[in-house]
C-alpha cells in the first residue's frame, strides 16, 4: 500500500512516500513561491527513488488547509487530479490537525523534550501525554487560523480567530501547552496569556511539515466522497464575498455562479 | 494524427479541450464565472481561483467524455502558463502537469494570445505569412507571423485595451459586466450621433489608445446630465463602437498596406463583435489577394480548444516543458524589429 503525502498549506512544501504506515522518503523545502515549480518534480524523484511508478500509488493525502489560499489550491489541485484520473482514493486531512498530531507523535516517541523548546518558558514544564497542542497560523492583524487538540480530542475545532480568543479558551484548560506553527509571531502576548501553564512555543523549523502527522491521520480518515466538489478549508470568505454579502442576498440558487457554457 | 488534450485558466473560464491536428475540436468543455464577477463589476482574482478548483476535475471529465477518448489515445498536455492572473493560471498549470505526469505525456507549454489567434484555424487553416488583430479584455495588438508560431507585434496599445472600454463603458451605462456583447447590440439600435475623438489618428505607427476615447464618453454623458440633457444610451453605444472599429480598422489597414501578408485573423473576445467583424470585410475588398480569417465566434472567448490548436504549432516545432513549468502572468509577444523589416 503506497501513500503519497502533499502538503503546501504554507510556506514550506512537505512531499512523502509512505508505506505500510512508514515514511519511505520526504522533499522538503522552505522557500517563499516555489510549489507549482516543485511540487511535481519531487513526487516524480521520490517515486523512481523507490522505483515506483505513478500507478502504483495507492492513495494520496493531502493536507486539505487552513493555510496559504494559493500554496491549499497548489497542493489540492494536484490531488483532486491525480485521484481523479488514476481513480484513487483522495484523503484530504487539516494541515492545523497534521503538524499537532506530528508534535504528539514526537512527544510520545520521547523526542520533544522541554528543553527543545528555543524558547524561555515562564514555566519550562515536562511534556506530558495531557498536553494540549495548539496549532496556529499567522492570518494577520492579530488574527490566527488555529486549532488546538489534547490526544485525539478536539478541544478547539479549526477556525479563523482573533489570537485572543484563541488563547483565552486554551488557559482555561490547565494543562501543559505546546504552540506549533506560527507561535513565535505571537510570543508575547501567548507568554503573557498562558503564564499560568507550563509552555513550550515550537520555533518555525521545529514546526515544519515532516509527513509524520498527516500520514498517520491518513490512516484512519475516511476518503473524500466526491472529488470533483472538495475545496480547501478556506475558513474565510473572501473580502469581495464579504463586502457583497452586506448588501445583498446570495441568489446563488437560482443563478449558478459557474455554469457550463 | 496528433491528439492534444488542452487545459486553460487564466481569467475567469475553466476549460479543457481536446483537440486533433490543431484543427478539429473532439471536445471542449468550458465552464464560466460569468454570475460569480457579475457581483462585483468585474472579476475578483481571489474569488476565480477558488471557482477554478472547484471546476478543473470536472471539466476535464466532461473533455474527455465528449471526446471519446482515453488518456492513451492522447499525444500530449498543452497548457496556458500566460498571461494572466497568477492565481486562476495556477490551477490550470499544475492540473495539467498533474495529467501529463500522471499518464507520462510530453507538456507544452502555451502562450494564451496565441492560442486567441491560433483558433482562426477552426475557421480555415491561417496562410502565412499572416497580420493577426488580436483583441481582448486585456490585450489589443496587431500582430505579424512570418510562419506559424512566429509572432511579433507590430502595434499596441498604450493605455486600456478594447474589450476594457467595452466593459467600462458598460459600467457608466450601468450594463452587466462584461458589458461588450450588450454594447454592440445596443449599438446596432442606434445612430452615430457624436464624433468622438480618435486618438493618435494622426501618429505614424500601429499603436492604440483607447483611454482616451473613455473619457471622452464619460464627459459626454457628464456634460449631458449637467444641461438636463439625455442622451440615447443606443446612439452613445454606435458612436463609441463607430469610434473603437474606426481606431481598430485603421490601423489594419495601414499594417495591411504596409506588409504584404497572404491572410488577416482577428482573433480575442472583441473579435465577437459583429459591426467589427463586417467593417472588416468590408476592408478586405481593399485587399483581395489577403484572405479574412476570423476566429469562429464560438471561440473566440477564452477557451482550452484554442490552446489546444496553438499547442499543436509547439508540438510540431517540439517546444515541450518539463514538470517545473511555472506561470508567467506578463507573458507576451516580441515585438516587431521595424528598422529590420524596413531593411529588407
Ligand atoms: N460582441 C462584443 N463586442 C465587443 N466586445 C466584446 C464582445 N464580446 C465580448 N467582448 C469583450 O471581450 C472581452 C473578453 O475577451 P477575452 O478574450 O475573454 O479577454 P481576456 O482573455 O483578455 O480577458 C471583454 O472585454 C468583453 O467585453
Ligand atoms: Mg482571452
Amino acid at each position: 500500500m503506497n501513500i503519497l503525502v502533499i502538503d503546501t498549506s504554507n510556506q514550506p512544501l512537505l512531499v512523502g512516500l509512505g508505506q505500510d504506515g512508514q515514511l519511505l522518503d520526504t522533499f522538503q523545502t522552505d522557500k517563499p513561491k516555489n510549489h507549482s515549480i516543485d511540487l511535481l518534480p519531487a513526487i516524480k524523484s521520490l517515486l523512481a527513488a523507490q522505483e515506483l511508478t505513478v500507478q502504483d500509488i495507492d492513495q494520496i493525502a493531502v493536507a486539505k488547509g487552513p493555510g496559504s489560499f494559493t500554496g491549499l489550491r497548489i497542493g489540492l489541485t494536484v490531488g483532486k487530479v491525480l485521484a481523479d484520473t488514476l481513480n484513487k482514493p483522495l484523503l484530504a486531512i487539516s494541515s492545523l490537525q497534521s503538524l499537532a498530531k506530528q508534535v504528539q507523535l514526537k512527544q510520545q516517541s520521547g523526542i520533544l523534550a522541554a528543553e527543545d523548546s528555543t524558547v524561555q518558558n515562564p514555566h519550562p514544564g515536562k511534556l506530558t501525554k495531557d498536553t494540549v497542542v495548539l496549532a496556529l497560523f499567522d492570518a494577520r492583524n492579530q488574527n490566527v487560523f488555529a486549532g488546538a487538540y489534547l490526544g485525539d480530542t478536539v478541544v478547539l475545532e479549526d477556525g479563523h480567530y482573533p489570537l485572543e480568543e484563541v488563547l483565552d479558551l486554551v488557559s482555561q484548560v490547565a494543562e501543559p501547552v505546546v504552540v506549533v506553527g506560527d507561535g513565535l509571531h505571537f510570543q508575547d502576548t501567548i507568554e503573557e496569556a498562558l503564564s499560568n501553564q507550563p509552555l513550550t512555543i515550537l520555533d518555525h523549523d521545529q514546526s515544519l511539515p515532516t509527513g509524520t502527522g498527516l500520514l498517520a491521520l491518513a490512516q484512519t480518515a475516511t476518503p473524500v466522497e466526491n472529488i470533483d466538489d472538495l475545496t480547501p478549508s478556506y475558513l474565510r470568505k473572501t473580502q469581495a464575498e464579504l463586502n457583497w454579502e452586506q448588501n445583498h442576498q446570495d441568489d446563488g440558487q437560482d443563478k449558478p455562479y459557474v455554469f457550463k457554457v | 494524427m496528433t491528439t492534444l488534450i488542452a487545459f486553460e485558466s487564466s481569467a475567469d473560464e475553466t476549460s479543457v479541450a481536446v483537440v486533433k491536428d490543431g484543427k478539429t475540436v473532439l471536445s471542449n468543455a468550458v465552464a464560466t464565472q460569468i454570475n460569480s464577477h457579475q457581483r462585483f463589476g468585474g472579476i475578483v482574482p481571489e474569488v476565480a481561483s477558488r471557482h477554478h478548483l472547484e471546476w478543473i476535475t470536472k471539466t476535464l471529465d466532461i473533455a474527455l467524455a465528449d471526446a471519446k477518448v482515453q488518456p492513451e489515445d492522447l499525444d500530449g498536455v498543452a497548457v496556458t502558463y500566460g498571461p494572466g492572473l497568477v492565481g486562476s493560471l495556477l490551477v490550470g498549470l499544475m492540473g495539467a502537469k498533474t495529467f501529463a505526469m500522471a499518464h507520462d505525456l510530453p507538456l507544452i507549454p502555451v502562450n494564451h494570445l496565441a492560442g486567441h489567434i491560433a483558433a482562426a484555424n477552426f475557421n480555415q487553416p491561417i496562410v502565412f505569412p499572416a497580420l493577426a488583430l488580436m483583441v481582448s479584455g486585456g490585450h489589443t495588438e496587431l500582430v505579424l507571423m512570418e510562419e506559424p508560431n512566429d509572432f511579433h507585434i507590430l502595434g499596441e496599445t498604450f493605455d486600456d485595451a478594447a474589450g476594457e472600454s467595452y466593459d467600462k463603458v458598460g459600467r457608466l451605462l450601468n450594463l452587466p459586466y462584461p458589458a461588450g456583447k450588450a454594447i454592440d447590440e445596443l449599438a446596432h439600435k442606434g445612430q452615430v450621433t457624436i464624433d468622438f475623438p480618435q486618438a493618435m489618428a494622426k501618429e505614424a505607427g500601429y499603436d492604440f489608445s483607447f483611454s482616451g476615447l473613455k473619457s471622452a464618453v464619460i464627459n459626454q454623458v457628464h456634460n449631458a446630465e449637467q444641461r438636463g440633457e439625455t442622451i440615447k444610451e443606443e446612439d452613445l453605444a454606435a458612436s463609441f463602437q463607430a469610434a473603437v472599429i474606426k481606431a481598430l480598422v485603421g490601423r489594419t489597414k495601414r499594417a495591411l498596406t504596409d506588409f504584404p501578408v497572404k491572410s488577416l485573423v482577428l482573433a480575442g473576445g472583441v473579435a465577437a463583435n459583429s459591426g467589427l467583424r463586417a467593417a472588416l470585410t468590408d476592408l478586405m475588398a481593399d485587399f483581395p489577394a489577403v484572405d479574412f480569417i476570423p476566429v469562429p465566434k464560438q471561440y473566440t472567448g477564452d477557451n482550452a480548444a484554442m490552446i489546444g490548436a496553438a499547442g499543436y504549432w509547439n508540438y510540431q516545432d517540439k517546444i515541450f516543458s518539463d514538470l517545473d513549468l511555472n506561470t508567467n502572468p506578463g507573458l507576451d509577444f516580441p515585438l516587431a524589429d521595424l528598422n529590420q523589416q524596413d531593411n529588407e
